[in-house]
């Protein structure tokens, strides 16, 4: 293919590109479609078949108008909105230019634009999926400079030719057609080259050799040497260092706040934002766990009810409170760690399974509020730093691969105390009116009744609270379910009276309205159950639909025991705890297991994953994280092993030793022994690597003392005597204004073989005219001087002061009057 | 010749460097890592071009050669090796990079302060030249003006792969080529007429020595050699038979005066009858010496005069084209102008010419005057000469006639070239 062609391929391919990656990042393909339509179209009807082209009136018309569009919508917009009208101005223009005849210029300005378009698009997209496009398009830039380059280095072989032709038609401009054939061939033209490598062929020989394999080599280095410097590049400032879409004030999570309704939930529930991912992982062996069942991740708890205006909500009795610190982890037995990576947001609730504890030796600025059963990072006054938050925490709610239906206090309680739980908090959690939900209540007590647990234990009472929501066709789980309100009811009543259709939080009000009608104490827990299992990062994504509702009901001691081993923690629930109820049908086991077609999609999470944590949300503390410091590590170690005696003892015992025996050298290296041989391995060494640097520096010492004296010795003599020792001023002078141009005598050169050397040299030979005679006659007095043992006349030395003066002028391109030498 | 080479960022490499800049800017400003991954990916095709540059340049040599002399109007190549001298990594895209100027132009007179021409570029291609290896490229030239042509400086630069940066070797070994006046045919009747005042109406038989001629010297006896030429003595002294050479030795009967007269305001038809007496003279010594066998004596009337005589042969050829190669028209006023303007320095012009030519003729020699005007505009000191030496048989071509311009053909005059 033509590379002119080639190129405006390429060009298209990477304007098509550019705008998409500006496209992915403002969420609006509008323009990438027009681009991918009109681009081919220029390059077949534009640059290949030349059917249309744009005149450059009506490309700078064009211009202008895009530019006052881009202007107005730039007015008339905000924020974000304000860069995205600056991004499509450059788009407007890449069109113009497409269709417009091609020239190295114009090239370089498609390629500018499109990179600026790329710049806007770094400025606002993050995911992974950005930077795989971005390396199609490094490739593609690079082929498409390498292309420019092949075209430029075409047009200095035409621009050469150009010029010829050029000066040849000046040569017969200047009256020469009216002179005879004969007499104009006479007079002749300037030199006329030709050279066997033409526009055309010059990519040809490029190609054979193999250029755009060189191109292909280049960018994988590149790729190599941009991932060392980003990551060596240090991140100042503060701790930012997200991109601007990165830096949001969050978005909806539930858990964290003080009062929900019961309808944000169903929103939220409709929501794919990711919300938070969470490894767990073994904290003895290091071993990743991965639950059978879908974890529940505790958010907070809510413990007061109410209705208004037709819609349920739920909050926090008590105020909030400071919040305490986490109990610290006292046994490593069933100890696991959380990972978790929270994704942006503006609340400082955390996430995971609850209870949480503190990881031995690990810093965790984290707060209990215990009114809220949350845990929160700790807040600073200039607001919660942006970008993900990433914290390790322990748990004891796992037991043999499963999160137990039993969880210890969220604080192991003082010894003294009769109950893990005080009274004041139990009473939040038996918090019933009767009058405001007669329905719940006398349906709590008719499925107890229909099960015949009147009198039963608090275990089976509630587990047949669940199973009464669980059964098939009794409940409906649904996000619209609107319609089938009755405005004038108290949502929940109406949900398990009338219509029986909601979704998770629904369930969990009804269960727990029912268990607390019958004085058996329970909270409602909002937080994440569930997520996506990626197998090869070994984590759970969690995103905004699997947020859930749950129910806790507060078992004693004696109660507790009945759950059984299986649903019981690690933790110590030897004086409550509380056990788990899910009443929304569905869920269950885990699904861990991937399919194939799963897989590809785990690793594109995955990478998404290292994308987000590694590249886009590197800053300060995490570059030294996972970059300065075990570089340092590194170095420190290995120096301080270099300087290490006893290193290298171990080092000579081993191997040193062993040499020297295989050669019959020693059977047994003493202690002096190796400290002689490592001795003298050392000196070696350091006199190898120092003694050359040492030995240049002392004789380019010795070489600038010798001149300096012999210097000095020449201006003692010269002044006695100026033609001794080899000294001739005036020779000297001569070397000196030839030295100014660039002409310096080698030591081996006469004077005359430098004079003859001088007149060939490119930048004096011009001129040789006017000082070649000259500078002949000083070389020519300088033999008489030096070698004939006399001295200059005056008359001579007159001639000689004229003749260097002629020289000077001479150099310079200018005349002046000589006298001859006498 | 270990040469430095110098690095300069092209336009290409500036506007990237700009680019490179702002988005380092936004990345440092709005504290985006995603424009620092993008930062990155530029500055190493930026970086490496650097690289690319200063290794392929690295312990690269390079040289040209030229012929020694040509002749205006032939088409000569000029080489360039470049050479690697590198044990590895090959040098990509090298341009060698040549300059042709021309140090006397004719056009031109640079003690009027007209400018010198022009230098010519011509450039040769190296896609590559592997580790160790040595690749020659090559250039044809033609050069239509005679004169002394000055190469170089030669420069071998590279922009491989991106053009961003563009490194240069430059190398100050310059050449020169001295290029003859064109040569063209001389019409049959003047080769005959030429034939004719070479040898001699009254060729003169006188020989001295042996019948064969003077002596001339010695020189290795060779089968078919007289064994009468063997001069015993060096043959017993050198070991081997030594012969005495001869030359015939005639009357230096035919004597070229070219003289290369302009007006002190001259047109650009005057100096095409200038560059057509040159040719003119440099066919008639060409055709001459190929002869040989001859005395010649030639005189050059111009800014510098010079005068030969010796026997006729390619190397007195070879001198008087070197001469003519550089010969620049000289000027003295036109007929009827006032004789006290512009007077002729006494190395320069016809009179001095003729003066160094005299002592040089023989009573009775021929001389044939190659002249850019007629006798008769002959003025002042140069008439002069003509009428001091009333012996002198002297036959004058003005070249502006053009009965005389027909004596002189070229193959590609007639092409209308």
């Amino acid at each position: 293919m033509n590379t002119q062609i080639l190129l405006q391929c390429t060009l298209a391919a990477l304007t098509i590109l550019g705008t998409a990656l500006l496209g992915s990042g403002q969420q609006n393909m509008t323009l990438t479609i027009l681009m991918m339509v009109a681009a081919p179209t220029a390059v077949a009807c534009t640059d290949r078949y030349q059917w249309f082209r744009l005149s450059r009136t009506m490309a700078n018309l064009a211009a202008i108008g895009s530019v006052a569009y881009a202007v107005f919508q730039f007015a008339s917009s905000g924020g974000d909105n304000q860069l995205l009208s600056v991004a499509n101005l450059l788009v407007y223009l890449q069109l113009i230019l497409l269709f417009q005849e091609k020239s190295h210029r114009l090239n370089w300005q498609l390629l500018v634009l499109s990179l600026l378009e790329v710049v806007v698009a770094a400025a606002m997209n993050l995911n992974f999926r950005f930077f795989i496009l971005l390396l199609a398009y490094l490739f593609l830039a690079l082929v498409a400079m390498a292309l420019l380059y092949v075209l430029r280095e075409a047009s200095r072989f035409d621009a050469s030719a150009d010029e010829r032709k050029k000066s040849r038609g000046a040569e017969g401009g200047r009256g020469g057609e009216r002179l005879s054939p004969v007499l104009r061939s006479l007079l002749g033209s300037p030199p006329q080259v030709s050279t066997s490598t033409t526009r055309e062929s010059l990519p040809r020989e490029l190609g054979r050799a193999s250029y755009m394999g060189q191109v292909g080599t280049f960018g994988v280095v590149t790729l190599a040497f941009a991932t060392v410097l980003f990551y060596s590049t240090p991140r100042l400032g503060g701790a930012g260092w997200q991109g601007s879409r990165g830096r949001g004030h969050g978005q909806a999570t539930v858990g964290f706040s003080r009062q929900i309704s019961l309808d944000e939930m169903g929103e939220i529930l409709q929501s794919d934002e990711l919300a938070l991912r969470i490894s767990f992982f073994d904290h003895a062996t290091n071993e990743p766990l991965t639950p059978h069942n879908e974890p529940y991740l505790r958010g907070g708890v809510m413990t007061s009810y109410g209705d208004s205006q037709g819609v349920g909500r739920w909050t926090i009795s008590s105020a909030p409170p400071r919040g305490v610190l986490l109990d610290e982890a006292r046994s490593m037995t069933g100890l696991v760690r959380q990972e978790i990576w929270i994704e942006p947001t503006g609340e400082a609730t955390v996430f995971g399974a609850f209870p949480l504890v503190r990881l031995p030796g690990v810093a965790t600025p984290l707060r209990l509020d215990r009114a809220a059963g949350a845990v929160s990072r700790e807040q600073p006054l200039s607001g919660l730093p942006a970008g993900r938050y990433h914290f390790e925490v322990g748990t004891y709610s796992f037991r043999e691969g499963w999160q137990t239906a039993v969880s210890a206090p969220d604080l192991a309680p003082p010894p003294t105390a009769e109950s893990a739980i005080s009274t004041k908090e139990l009473a939040d959690c038996l918090r019933f009116k009767p009058f405001q939900f007669p329905g719940i209540q006398k349906l709590a007590r008719q499925v107890l009744e229909e099960a015949d647990a009147t009198e039963s234990d608090t275990l089976r009472k509630a587990r047949i609270l669940e199973q009464h929501f669980q059964q098939p066709g009794r409940y409906q789980y649904s996000l619209r379910f609107r319609n089938a309100r009755n405005r004038e009811m108290d949502p929940v009543e109406d949900f398990v009276l009338n219509h029986r259709t909601g979704h998770c939080e629904y369930f969990a009000t009804a269960l727990t309205l029912m268990l607390r009608s019958q004085q058996i104490p329970a909270r409602l827990v909002v937080g994440y159950h569930g997520g996506e299992y990626n197998a090869l990062g070994n984590y759970y994504l969690v995103r905004q639909r699997d947020a859930h509702a749950w129910v806790e009901v507060w078992l004693e001691p004696e109660e507790v025991a009945l759950v059984g081993k299986g649903g019981l923690p690690y933790g110590d629930v030897s004086r409550g705890g509380w056990l788990r109820l899910d009443p929304t049908p569905g869920g269950g086991e885990a699904n861990t297991q991937g399919m194939v077609w799963n897989r590809f999609d785990d690793v594109m999470e995955y990478a998404e994953f290292l994308w987000s944590d590694y590249v886009t949300g590197l800053n300060r503390e995490r570059q030294r994280q996972t970059f300065y410091a075990p570089l340092w590590e590194r170095v420190t170690t290995s120096v301080s092993a270099f300087f290490d005696p006893v290193e290298w003892r171990a080092w000579s015992a081993a191997t040193l030793s062993q040499w020297l025996r295989r050669w019959g050298v020693v059977n047994e290296l003493g202690d002096f022994g190796w400290r002689l041989i490592v001795g003298i391995g050392v000196a070696f060494t350091m006199a190898v690597l120092v003694a050359k640097p040492i030995a240049a520096l002392a004789g380019r010492a010795a070489r600038w003392c010798a001149g300096r004296l012999a210097r000095l010795a020449g201006a003692s003599l010269g002044r006695r005597n100026g033609a001794r020792r080899g000294r001739v001023e005036f020779y000297e002078r001569f070397e000196r204004l030839l030295a100014r141009r660039g002409v310096v005598r080698a030591p081996h050169q006469t004077p005359r073989e430098f004079l003859d050397e001088a007149s060939r040299v490119e930048s004096i030979a011009l001129h040789r005219p006017l000082w070649g005679e000259a500078a002949g006659r000083i070389v020519e007095a300088f033999y008489h001087v030096r070698f004939g043992g006399t001295e200059l006349a005056p008359d001579e030395a007159a001639a000689i002061a004229a003749a260097l003066r002629q020289v000077e002028a001479g150099l310079a391109g200018r005349t002046v009057d000589a006298p001859a030498l006498a | 010749m270990n040469l430095r080479p110098r690095i300069q960022v092209t336009r290409e490499g500036r506007y990237y460097l700009f680019v490179l800049a702002f988005i380092v800017g936004g990345a440092v400003l709005r504290e985006v890592n995603l424009l620092v991954v993008l930062a990155a990916l530029m500055a190493g095709p930026m970086l490496f071009s650097w690289r690319a540059v200063v290794m392929t340049l690295r312990r690269v040599t390079f040289r040209r050669r030229t012929p020694t002399r040509a002749t205006a109007g032939d088409s000569f190549v000029v080489t360039v090796t470049v050479k690697n001298a590198r044990r590895s990594l090959g040098s990509w895209a090298l341009t060698a990079t040549d300059e042709i100027r021309d140090l006397t132009r004719d056009l031109g007179d640079p003690s009027r302060g007209e400018p010198a021409a022009a230098a010519t570029p011509a450039q040769v291609f190296f896609a590559r030249v592997s580790a160790g290896e040595e690749q020659v490229g090559s250039y044809r030239l033609t050069l239509t003006r005679r004169g002394r042509y000055q190469f170089g400086p030669l420069r071998l630069s590279t922009g491989f792969p991106f053009d961003f940066v563009r490194g240069t070797l430059e190398s100050e070994a310059s050449a020169e080529l001295l290029v003859g006046p064109r040569v063209g045919r001389l019409s049959k009747s003047w080769q005959r007429r030429l034939e004719s005042l070479q040898l001699g109406q009254q060729r003169s038989q006188r020989r001295r020595g042996l019948a064969e001629g003077d002596y001339y010297g010695l020189r290795e006896w060779r089968p078919g050699d007289s064994r009468r030429w063997i001069h015993w003595r060096t043959s017993a002294k050198l070991g081997s038979a030594s012969v005495l050479q001869f030359e015939e030795l005639r009357h230096r009967d035919l004597a070229l005066l070219i003289d290369l007269w302009r007006p002190p305001e001259p047109t650009l038809e005057d100096l095409g009858y200038v560059e057509f007496a040159a040719s003119f003279a440099a066919t008639a010594v060409v055709e001459l010496c190929r002869r040989g066998s001859s005395e010649l004596a030639v005189a050059v009337a111009g800014k510098v005069s010079g005068c030969w005589a010796a026997a006729a042969s390619r190397v007195l050829a070879q001198e008087i084209l070197d001469h003519l190669a550089e010969a620049r028209p000289y000027a003295t006023p036109a007929a009827g102008t006032s004789s006290d303007a512009s007077p002729v320095p006494s190395g320069e012009g016809l009179s001095a010419a003729m003066r160094a030519l005299r002592p040089k003729l023989r009573r009775g020699a021929r001389l044939v005057v190659v002249s850019t005007r007629a006798r008769e505009s002959m003025r002042g000191g140069d008439e002069a000469e003509f009428r001091e030496s009333p012996d002198l048989a002297a036959e004058w071509l003005d070249v502006r006639a053009p009965e005389v311009r027909d004596l002189l053909q070229f193959d590609d005059a007639r092409e209308g070239r």
